[in-house]
């Protein structure tokens, strides 16, 4: 059952992926990484890990596409229709993308074939997300703090960039 | 569930589709798109290697990912990409040393 899940979920992902970097309207582009999104987030649920599955949800599928989506109306779409999909090397960032991929999965395939290991397959999915909080305020305190930090240099950043910008028009 | 290198392969497939994209495509958003797919791909890998090993950190690196990849968001804009390609670099940096970790661990 599970697995059969898992290969619909695979399957599909990598269909609106490839549909996402190819189509045409960026506003299609987007609703194909949606789907991505809540595909991926159906693997994590699968995996245990159904923290990482809530915030791929609310955070990637509801905050940052709706931004993105934002972004995109407020530029003209039609003019970007308008131009070419792809640059003219296009070729060349298939041949990366593939020989990437193919590369990626040799190392990773050969090591690691052995599957999980039977007490951490019995012991998956239980009580996961308090793991988490225990990792993240205990030994992980720290770097918890620097991303908070890393977050609020990035806002004052972002209202120095739009300050500037609209003292200068 | 399938076997981990079925989910490796499909990880391993959704970062050269970003690849390509990032690549290929000339309008910046769009670009900016196919750098969350690969992210969304590295993170599904740590997702993996967190649910074998039974062990929460996976899924807390994932996490620090989404948080350094919204900051990428927040000063969307001409800084955006740097931040997106740093946060990539990091993001290489934890799946090659768990990948380290992970085969020392089998040696001994």
């Amino acid at each position: 059952m599970a697995q059969s899940v898992f290969y619909y979920l695979a399957i599909a992902s990598v269909l609106s992926a490839l549909l996402a970097v190819t189509r045409r309207n960026p506003v299609h582009s987007m609703l194909w990484v949606l789907s991505l999104f809540m595909h991926v987030a159906g693997i994590f649920l699968l995996l245990g890990a159904e923290f990482l599955a809530a915030v791929q949800v609310i955070v990637y599928a509801g905050a940052i596409l709706i931004f993105y989506l934002f972004v995109i109306m407020l530029l003209d779409v039609p003019d970007e229709e308008r131009g070419d999909r792809f640059g003219a090397h296009w070729k060349f960032a298939a041949f990366a993308g593939l020989s990437f991929a193919a590369l990626a999965g040799l190392a990773h395939m050969s090591p690691l074939s052995e599957g999980p290991t039977p007490e951490a397959a019995a012991g998956a999915g239980e009580g996961a997300v308090a793991e988490i909080g225990r990792a993240l305020f205990g030994p992980y305190a720290l770097p918890f703090e620097i991303a908070s930090l890393v977050l609020l240099a990035a806002i004052i950043g972002a209202i120095v960039l739009a300050k500037k910008k609209a003292g200068e028009s | 569930m399938p076997p981990l290198h079925v989910v490796f392969g499909l990880s391993c497939v959704l970062f050269g589709i970003g690849m390509f994209g990032f690549l290929a495509r000339r309008n910046i958003i769009l670009m900016l798109i196919s750098i969350e797919v690969m992210l969304n791909a590295v993170n599904l890998s740590l997702a993996a290697f967190s649910w074998q090993h039974d062990d929460p950190r996976g899924q807390v690196m994932a996490l620090f990912v989404i948080a350094v990849a919204e900051i990428g968001r927040a000063l969307f804009g001409p800084y955006a990409l740097p931040f997106e390609i740093a946060s990539l670099i990091l993001l290489a940096a934890i799946v090659g040393a768990i990948v380290l970790a992970k085969k020392k661990a089998g040696e001994s």
